[in-house]
């Protein structure tokens, strides 16, 4: 038996030790006999005409069965992938237009970004797949590249969409735009900051990898590949392949890491799975590293001007965001919506201000396309916010921890339906910071500065409340089974990709049906064997598949009592449960819960006629997002020589609703801080104004290191449940990322104003800080 | 990527030039060159191999030779492809002044790296280009030498 959710303090691991031993299922584990092996060709130049591909050279190598390029894709019936979530206007009602930007699984006339594959090489071996695909010659005309998150005004040469002169894939509005500027303009002050969201590469620690094969008979294609859950990736699967639906079986096992760039279909898998269909074997790829960096979709890359008009006593009365977004080569994914609509369910934020308004453009770029990244518009939000209410505490002179309680949205206004129709149902923000103050000893920092100085240490403190959309789709479905074995099976969509669902979603079903944690099986990630749902993404499990497991297990025990009813001589209502058995009051009977289907069967084997059955698939449904919020707190040292930063300290005040494991929720807060932490100071992607990218391993992609961690990291659960789910919970997945952008950089920028630097952007490296300080000093 | 160098060589410009020219003399010169043919006004045609960082591959390159002031100054053009590793493109401007001692040679490359050259090599690019130089300098002026019988 385990504690009652929500009370446990240790965690419940049902998966680590196996996967830290070596025991897991990755999907490159996954060799079934006689799989061949394919590598992909891939393009050198960003922009550029495909004159000619040569694959004589390579097909003669001992062990090459066959080299594909897009024209055998499209004499194999394939089609282009497509944008798959429409554009929709902030009231979610309208569809707004972008550019249509189909995208080959091979390239077939022209390259649109570096790493983009063009062909296709199947072996025996990988090493001969290699050998092979090194000989393929392809002869690119090179076209003029756009690199870079800006967008001109007028035509440009060689644009990468023929409909789009200028590259400009969309441009979407949120919020009355006149109203917006006019109260801005008349505001006594008015701030405005240009923030500028690096591009980022996701890095999950596996990389993408997929096995595909068919079978004739069927005429079914199935493929192995990690996903955050198969449901969207079978669909862009079963497209592209130009089939249908029934057609593709999508199965993923144990996978390492997603954080949004697992859940659509890519163009690899497409590939290998037309050649094990014309090969008739299973055909294997994995994805090196720098494969990763050229080809996985990207992350971030927006360019933000946000402006602020304040009366004199701190009010912000109105608030503009003006966005541009890189979608790079193609729109995947949700790609279009991240720095438009996402930003508009999260810019409102802790504070009530009045009125905001939001402009957001898309640039297509001669890069790899971007999608969600953990936080998804969230981080890029609270950065905007967060940066400007520091920047205008400078401006008004007032206190900036002061300036920001002025503007918060009060408990007592709850539910509060925010400007873009979202209601918030709960949420203590002046609690959360009064936490973080308290938690970080924020009103004793100025004498550590002092100290710090001594040393020849620029210290800095900075501070970031957020409110973030939680949930992202709005039904779960689960299907509940339990077997004659006296096992129960539970089968949902999102797949764990290191969040340990299977460990949370167990405890909850345990804890409700009073049975042990090893009597439940479950199962994800097969599209053949579970319900269709929707994936891991927008910090969702926890709530929603925890909620239908709630709402399925308490079924599931009214539908058992009458099941006993009708097995024992007593009625429902003369029926109690407790610990996993019901016993009949009067005759003092018991019957195990799991022991049920066994004693079901053996009663129909004897011709009883019992409809019951303690199997159902039970769909949750919210009544919109949820809204994790928090303060978080950091505190920072610089070196004046050398502009070396260590973050000291750093303090997280979370109201993630009801925490049903606190080890889990400080889990994700960590993995969502450091990723945080990641983009405040050290990673970004980099192209050269030709397109050729330059940060093309881990030795110039700089992933962020235990080195780059906070000496002293505080978790604090600081809860006031949601009424909207019956847990109470809001969802933690993101809320790291979310936060911890924005603190580093406002403790940062505190560090470093005592020396007049104003304006930084991130990553703040060393050489960066080193740089401001020169500049600002000279 | 930008390079720039100088060099003394001990022989007089004219010769300078004449070697410069030389697919002959290029072909040993040139670190890891397999194959060199052509001619000043063909341009020259090179096969070499060569390990960049942890890029291994040949190179089929094909150079031309432009604003020739013989013996003063010359620009390369040139493109490399190395196929699956990437490629190099880019000039060089040449220039020769007679000195004491023998010729100056002043030379300014601009070259642009493209593929796994620019993704795993950028890092080690522009030392790798100084070597490159500094081999094919020392086996040019060693041909000069008069007290090295070997050249």
């Amino acid at each position: 038996m385990v504690e009652k959710y929500g009370t446990a303090q240790s965690p419940v691991d049902l998966e680590s030790e196996a996967l830290v031993k070596g025991q897991g299922q990755y999907t490159d584990d996954i060799a079934p006999a006689g799989a061949l092996h394919g590598v992909f060709v891939r393009s050198t130049v960003a922009h550029g005409i495909i004159r000619s591909i040569d694959t004589a050279a390579a097909a003669e190598l001992p062990g090459v069965l066959g080299i594909y390029t897009a024209r055998d894709l499209a004499d194999a019936g394939t089609n282009p992938i497509m944008f798959m979530v429409p554009l929709m206007s902030a009231d979610g009602k309208t569809p707004v237009p972008y550019v249509s930007t189909p995208r080959p699984a091979l390239a077939g006339d022209r390259v649109r970004h570096i790493g983009e594959a063009i062909a296709l090489v199947v072996a025996d071996s990988a090493g001969a797949a290699q050998d092979a695909a090194d000989l393929v010659e392809v002869d690119i005309e090179e076209l003029t590249a756009h690199i870079g998150t800006r967008l001109s005004e007028d035509p440009v040469e060689d644009p990468i969409w023929d409909e789009a002169p200028n590259n400009q894939a969309y441009t979407w509005y949120a919020g009355d735009q006149e109203a917006v500027q006019a109260t801005i303009a008349a505001s006594p002050y008015k701030v405005t900051l240009e923030l500028n969201n690096q591009r980022l590469a996701g890095s999950p620690m596996e990389p993408r990898a997929a096995t595909a094969s068919f079978d004739p008979e069927s005429g079914r294609y199935t493929l192995y590949a990690g996903s955050q859950g198969t449901m969207f990736l079978r669909k862009g699967f079963a497209d592209a392949l130009g089939v249908g639906m029934d057609k593709v079986h999508v199965i993923s096992k144990d996978v390492g890491g997603g954080f949004g760039l697992k859940v659509y279909v890519y163009p690899e898998y497409v590939a290998i799975s037309v050649a094990a269909r014309l090969l008739g074997q299973a055909v294997r790829w994995t994805a090196t590293r720098s494969e990763a960096l050229q080809a996985d979709q990207g992350g971030r890359d927006s360019h933000c001007t946000v402006t602020g008009g304040f009366d004199a006593d701190g009010q912000l009365n109105a608030l503009y965001c003006d966005i541009i977004g890189n979608m790079g080569a193609y729109s995947i994914g949700i790609g279009p919506r991240v720095p438009s609509s996402v930003i508009a369910e999260n810019i409102v934020g802790p504070y009530a201000t009045p009125l905001i308004g939001i402009r957001s453009r898309g640039v297509h770029s001669n890069t790899i396309p971007t999608s969600p990244y953990r936080g998804a518009g969230r981080p890029e939000t609270t950065y905007m916010l967060e940066r400007l209410m520091d920047e205008a505490a400078i401006q008004l002179d007032i206190d900036r921890v002061e300036l920001r309680r002025r503007n918060l949205i009060d408990r007592e206004q709850m539910p509060f339906t925010n400007q873009f129709g979202h209601v918030y149902d709960s949420g203590d923000f002046a609690a959360v910071l009064d936490g973080a103050m308290a938690s970080s000893d924020w009103a004793g920092f100025e004498a550590r500065r002092a100290e710090a100085a001594t040393r020849g240490k620029l210290r800095g403190i900075g501070c970031a409340l957020f409110v973030e959309t939680a949930g992202a789709y709005f039904q779960e479905p689960l299907d509940f089974r339990v077997t004659e074995d006296g096992m129960v099976e539970v089968r949902v969509v999102g797949v764990s990709t290191g969040q340990r669902h299977r460990s949370t979603i167990t405890h909850i079903a345990c804890s409700i049906l009073g049975i042990p944690l090893d009597k439940v099986r479950y199962i994800a990630g097969d599209s053949d064997d579970v319900p269709v749902g929707s994936p891991t993404v927008g910090s969702r499990v926890g709530q929603m598949t925890g909620s239908a497991m709630h709402i399925a297990a308490h079924s599931a025990i009214e539908r058992g009592r009458a099941i006993v009813g009708h097995l024992s001589s007593g009625q429902p209502n003369d029926i109690t449960f407790a610990n996993g058995v019901y016993t009949v009051a009067g005759t003092g009977e018991t019957m195990a819960f799991l022991d049920l289907p066994r004693r079901l069967a053996e009663a129909r084997a004897e011709g009883r006629e019992i409809e019951e059955t303690l199997d159902a698939v039970e769909t949750f449904q919210s009544p919109g997002f949820s809204f994790p919020n928090g303060c978080h707190v950091a505190e920072v040292e610089v070196d004046e020589l050398t502009g070396e930063m260590q973050i000291l300290n750093y303090t997280a005040v979370d109201d993630c609703g009801n925490v049903i494991n606190h080890r889990e929720v400080e889990a994700q807060l960590m993995g969502g801080i450091a990723q945080g932490i990641g983009q405040g100071i050290m990673e970004q992607m980099v192209y050269d104004e030709s397109g050729q990218l330059l940060s093309g391993s881990f030795m110039d992609y700089a992933m962020p290191r235990i080195t780059e961690m906070p000496q002293a990291m505080t978790i604090v659960d600081l809860p006031d449940p949601t009424p909207s789910n019956p847990l109470g919970a809001k969802g933690v997945g993101e809320s790291g990322t979310t936060a911890s952008v924005s603190t580093v950089a406002n403790a940062v920028a505190d560090a470093l104003r005592a020396r007049g630097v104003t304006n930084l952007q991130t990553p703040l490296t060393a050489s960066r800080l080193w740089e401001a300080m020169r500049t600002a000093s000279a | 990527m930008e390079m720039k160098g100088s060099q003394l060589i001990p022989a007089p410009a004219a010769e300078v030039w004449a070697a410069l020219l030389d697919s002959d003399v290029l072909r040993d010169c040139v670190p890891g060159c397999q194959e060199m043919a052509g001619d000043p006004e063909q341009g020259f045609e090179a096969t070499v191999v060569q390990k960049v960082g942890p890029v291994k591959a040949t190179f089929r390159g094909a150079v031309t030779l432009e604003d020739m002031v013989p013996p003063e100054s010359l620009t390369l053009r040139g493109e490399g492809k190395g196929g699956a590793a990437g490629f190099a493109k880019g000039g060089a401007r040449i220039t020769l002044t007679e000195e004491e001692e023998g010729t100056r040679l002043d030379y300014d490359v601009e070259a642009q790296i493209g593929g796994k050259l620019a993704q795993l090599g950028s890092r080690i690019i522009n030392s790798f280009a100084k070597k490159m130089a500094d081999e094919f300098f020392a086996r040019f002026r060693a041909r000069f030498d008069t007290t090295n019988p070997g050249a």
